[in-house]
This record gives C-alpha cells, structure tokens and sequence, in this order.
C-alpha cells in the first residue's frame, strides 16, 4: 500500500514533466487527418523526402491536393537576402503558407535543404520549435531523421 | 388599396434593407481589404533560422547594421512574397555597427492582411510551452536596438525577427536624442554586442554572395 502511494505521486510528476517539456503550437494544418498541400518548389526531391519522413508516423497523412479536396498547404519559393530565415510557416485564413528562402537554401547541401523542409512540415503538423537533437530545433542543421523528442511531440498530439 | 400599400411598404423595406446590406458589405470589404479595419485575431509566423542567433557573434556577424534609434511613425505596408511586412521612419541614436546617420527605413516581418495581425513569435534556443512572446509591431515613440540586414531594392533595413536581435531600449516618447544616446551607451547588452563585433561570425552565403556590409574585418584591416 505504500509502494502504491509512493509510485502514485512519481507517476503523476512524469506526466506533468512531460506535458511541461512538449512544444506545441496550438493550432495545425491537419484537415480530416491529412494535409493537403499545394504548389511548387525547386528542392522538390527534398520536400518529398520531407514529406515520407512525416508519414512514417501514424496517423496524419500529408498529400497533394486534388480536384476534390481542400487545399490546407501552400508550399513556395522566395529569394530574400535581408530576411534570416531559411524557411517559414505562416498559419493564414484559408490555406497556410510554408515559404522556402533560396537565397540561404540554394548553397545548401540536400541534407540541410530537406531539414527546413521537415521542420516547416513539423510546423504544419502543429509542432512548435524543440530542442538541438529534433528537426524542430530553432536554427537549421543538416539533421533529416527525426528525434525522439519530433517522435513523442507528434505521438502526443495525434 | 390596403393590399397595394402594404405591398407598396415592404417593397420599400426590402428595398432599403437590400441597398443597406450592400453598402455595409462593401465598406466592411473596402474596410478590411485595405487594413483600415483592424480585427481583433491574430495569426502566427514561424522562421527556422539560418543560425543560432543566441551567439552575439554570430548575430553580429548576420547583421549589415545594429543601431539604436527611435521609432517616429509607421511610413509603409507590404504583402507579397513573405507575407505581410510593415515599414517604420526611424531616427537613429547609436551605431553598433555601421554608420546610419538621420532618420532610415525599419521593416519589421508581420502585419496586417484583411484586418488580421500576422506577428512572428519570439522563440530562442529553449522554448518551454505558454511562454512564447509575440514580436509585436514596433510603437511609435519608442526606442530600440535593432540588429538588421539592408534591402538594397528597397532601401530599408529589415529587422533580424531572432528575440536576441531588438531590444527596447526607452518607452518614454519625450526623452530628447542626446539622453536615450546616454542610456543607450550604458546598455549592458549593447556593450556585450560592441565587444561580439570584433570577432563576429560572418555568414557563408553572406561571404559568397558578397554581402558582407560593415564587417569589423573590412572596416578595421586597413587601421
């Protein structure tokens, strides 16, 4: 009986530690389950490596639009040498936009191209920024697996 | 005559309802198409950065100039490619690094379209949830540091949206220039980013592109 008292409260701590270290960002591109995105971009083989990476997990699908289906994504290039960014989402009215910055992106090697893909994709997804070690962390990395802590976010969310 | 009248009477309130309607509609459009009409809804922008901008260094290094100054009113809007972007008359107060003189152009990321506030959110290195903070617009009357890198097409200096890149430096509107010049000299954080600036970390693609503005190298080597 003491055990259990003594476990009880350990339990609850490492839910609420847990909770307390989750990033989140309230809000998502998901519609039904799945993303439907729409546009182009010139680091098309690293978007759809992004976009496999993302689908790995259970149980949000991210897919082109069609004809039948709304569009929840925009994905397109810019060329911005005054901004800092590689990529950024922007959660719109209507369909949200993910913006990738040639100007930074195009001296990239693939691996760091297809990291802003996955971490904007993450933002889609309704993750917030994390910590070094995850594809969401702040600043780009050359990193394209995602990290226990990419993993745990997503599995809580969904 | 009764039927012919009441009929006569609700043609009429149609009528006035239906051009009420049109003209409310048409203003609320003209309204929020043109961010007269400000909605109370905000949406979120979220950068990864190019950098860890944590590092002085390296914010230093990323930035074509970093200066204080007040801001005097807002002069301009934009939504094109990377969504919405507001510029601001700025007087400056104190070089960081560069050598602005008189009043230039800030554009800050974020804005309204259709009425609705588009900020980008402050996030760091470590970010604990619920505390994200909103890179509000810039207020008139206030006083900041800004790390920012120049837009030659444009002729303006865009505000590094990193939480490291601004600080504010004075909310008083009054403060005459030479006194937020003294405040600013004895700035903790504007002394850690002069001394940053004698070994800042330039940026690859800045260094490829030739795009290194005011690099403490290129200022001093010929000292």
């Amino acid at each position: 009986m003491r055990k259990k008292l003594l476990i009880l409260p350990i339990l609850v701590f490492m839910f609420f530690a847990s909770v307390a270290q989750a990033h989140f960002l309230g809000y998502d591109s998901v519609d039904n389950g799945e993303i439907r995105w729409d546009g182009s971009t010139v680091y098309s083989s690293q978007w759809n490596a992004a976009i496999s990476t993302w689908n790995g997990l259970d149980p949000i699908d991210i897919l082109p639009d069609t004809w039948w289906t709304y569009q929840d994504l925009t994905v397109d290039d810019v060329n911005r040498s005054d901004v800092t960014w590689t990529g950024q989402y922007t959660n719109s009215v209507g369909s949200d936009e993910i913006d990738l910055n040639r100007y930074y992106l195009d001296n990239d090697t693939s691996a760091q191209q297809q990291n802003t893909a996955t971490h904007e994709l993450g933002h889609s997804l309704g993750l917030a920024h994390s910590f070094s070690g995850n594809v969401m962390y702040y600043a780009q990395t050359s990193q394209t697996a995602l990290g226990s802590h990419d993993q745990s976010n997503y599995d809580y969310l969904w | 005559m009764v039927i012919k009248r009441t009929k006569n009477m609700i043609n009429k309130a149609t009528k006035i309802i239906i051009s009420g309607s049109v003209i409310i509609v048409t203003v609320l459009g003209v309204g929020l198409y043109t961010n007269t009409i400000k909605l109370p809804i905000e949406r979120e922008i979220r950068p990864q950065y190019v950098a860890n901008f944590n590092d002085d260094r390296v914010l230093m290094g990323a930035s074509h100039n970093v200066f204080v100054g007040k801001v005097i009113r807002e002069v301009g809007a934009r939504d094109a490619e990377v969504g919405p972007e507001t510029q601001f008359e700025v007087e400056v107060v104190l070089n960081v690094k560069g050598d602005l003189q008189g009043t230039v152009v800030v554009n800050q990321l974020g804005g309204y379209r259709n009425g609705i506030l588009y900020t980008v959110v402050n996030e760091g290195d470590v970010v604990v949830a619920g505390t994200d903070d909103k890179n509000s617009l810039l207020q008139p009357g206030f006083t900041y540091l800004f790390a920012t890198r120049y837009n030659d097409d444009k002729n303006w200096y865009t505000l590094n949206s990193h939480p490291n890149a601004m600080k504010l430096i004075s909310q008083d509107k009054g403060v005459a220039i030479e006194q937020l010049r003294e405040l600013a000299v004895d700035d903790e954080k504007i002394r850690k980013l002069q001394n940053a600036y004698k070994s800042e970390v330039l940026l690859d693609d800045d260094i490829r592109a030739n795009n290194t503005r005011n690099s403490y190298r290129s200022l001093n080597e010929n000292r």
